[in-house]
């Protein structure tokens, strides 16, 4: 495309121009903003305490149970061999001797059948325990997998739970910023105030909005001061918005509000 | 929103309908600058080169000579010329045929140096309606958007259960970008057109005094050269 002669400069004078006012724009609008409204530091601050603790511990971790481990006794009771007890009486009777072979190689021979049997018997014993065993794993196998997806659907239930305190999380703090802005205008410091002083107040709300109790919790360490807070919530006597709010959201955080006051705009 | 608030995220995150007005206010401002430095220019020549050449015409000079300097080299930025060449070129022209009545050769003339006129007129208020419609009509797009903007930012606030200043300014602020580019491209358009037309005005009145003065100078010629006859 080419541009006429008479327009080729004002095109890269307009460019230009633009150019300029975009980079100007860029560079000097984050110097002039440090302006930044700086927030007004809340003097009172209601802070949401949760008198019931959550419905639900923390579900159930994965507790799965240890498969106990069938102990495998194989210990198999040996019978000592009997003590060769002869020979240290010397030879006297052959015959003895004879004899006494004769019962020792019986005697053995008892002892090895006997033996036999004992072993055959425990083979059978373990064959059956083995069976038992397996059954038993499957059994356990089974009930883990039932164990898993009870697991699954609580775990389900609970992010379901987490949701909604989440959302009641928010509306109550938005019942707290009004209860804090309703509050505001009826407390009038004493002249005893000063920075850094804090007053934390309980207040003990009912269902209609009313405040029934009002307590110091932390005291700021001037009775002044905590007085004149005491009376700024006395004299808001009653928060009616609350009665708009679910019976659940009110039991679970304004049935105790705690309430902080402090002087922090004071230039002193 | 405490952080600080660069335009440009207020530019690039704004919906698409305001993208689309901010872009499309970016192009009127470029484009009408471009036109207000080409009239500027053009203007400005065509001043300088209208009394250069009334000093020259007032100067004595013999008018067949200034025509034949004029003809070898004319200066397209000067009304004036132009209108001088065509009126003398058709004047002498027309005088040349035989039995030309002088009023005929008159008449001739003047039409031609009317045409020439408003050539004149034509080339140097050309673009000027664009400025204007600029001015007029780029701070109302730039409303539109802002309105957009606006509603955008009001409807995403019906969410909100506890709605606050923090969460409905910068939707705000974005759309009220819409209007400052609109009024930033505005105002130099019609600045610009104000002054352009008025000094067009000026120029162009100045090229019809000096048709009518030519035009004398040749009424005389003809006459005189009757009268001699």
């Amino acid at each position: 495309m080419r541009i006429p002669d008479s327009y080729r400069l004002p095109v890269i004078l307009a460019l230009a121009l633009h150019m300029l006012a975009g980079l100007a724009l860029l560079v000097v609008w984050p110097v002039s903003d440090p302006v930044k409204f700086k927030p007004v530091p809340t003097h009172v601050k209601a802070s949401l305490v949760q008198v019931k603790s959550k419905a639900k511990p923390v579900a159930p971790r994965k507790q799965v149970k240890k498969k106990p481990k069938p102990e495998k006794k194989k210990t198999v009771a040996k019978k000592p061999p009997p003590q060769k007890s002869d020979q240290q009486k010397k030879k006297e009777i052959a015959l003895k001797k004879k004899k006494e072979k004769a019962a020792r190689d019986k005697k053995e021979a008892e002892r090895k059948a006997r033996e036999k049997a004992a072993a055959e018997k425990k083979a059978k014993q373990q064959r059956e325990k083995e069976l038992k065993r397996q059954r038993e794993l499957k059994q356990q196998e089974l009930q883990r997998e039932q164990e898993l997806a009870s697991l699954l659907e609580s775990e389900e239930a609970f992010e379901q739970e987490q949701q909604q305190a989440a959302t009641d999380h928010e509306l109550a703090m938005g019942y707290a910023d009004v209860i804090r802005q309703q509050v505001i205008p009826h407390w009038s410091r004493p002249p005893s105030a000063r920075n850094g002083m804090v007053t934390v107040l309980q207040i003990s709300l009912v269902p209609t909005g009313e405040v029934v109790d009002v307590n110091v919790i932390k005291s700021s360490g001037d009775a002044a001061f905590d007085d004149s807070t005491l009376r700024a919530v006395r004299r808001a006597g009653r928060f009616p918005e609350l009665q708009q709010l679910e019976p659940r959201v009110f039991d679970r955080y304004f049935r105790k509000l705690q309430i902080e006051f402090k002087p922090e705009d004071l230039i002193r | 929103m405490s952080e600080s608030m660069p335009i440009w995220s207020l530019i690039i995150e704004a919906s698409w309908v305001v993208q689309l007005v901010m872009l499309s206010l970016l192009i009127a401002s470029v484009v009408s600058w471009v036109m207000i430095f080409q009239r500027a220019i053009l203007i400005r020549n065509a001043h300088q080169s209208l009394r250069a050449f009334e000093d020259r015409f007032w100067s004595g000079i013999d008018l067949g000579t200034l025509y034949r300097e004029v003809a070898t080299e004319p200066d397209p930025d000067c009304g004036a010329e132009h209108i001088f060449r065509v009126g003398f070129k058709e004047f002498t022209r027309l005088r040349q045929q035989t039995g030309a009545d002088p009023d005929a050769v008159m008449e001739g003339a003047q039409r031609a140096m009317r045409v020439a006129m408003s050539r004149e007129e034509e080339k140097l208020e050309a673009n000027l309606p664009f400025l204007a419609t600029v001015g007029s009509t780029s701070p109302y797009v730039g409303l539109f958007g802002t309105v957009i903007g606006i509603m955008n930012s009001f409807r995403g606030l019906a969410n909100v259960h506890q709605a606050t200043l923090a969460s409905v300014a910068p939707g705000i602020a974005e759309a009220l970008i819409a209007t400052a580019m609109g009024l930033l491209a505005a105002i130099p358009a019609v600045v610009a057109y104000n002054s352009f037309s008025s000094r067009v005005e000026n120029v162009v009145n100045r090229y019809d005094t000096f048709a009518d003065e030519f035009s004398s100078i040749l009424h005389r010629k003809a006459h005189t050269r009757v009268n001699q006859d």
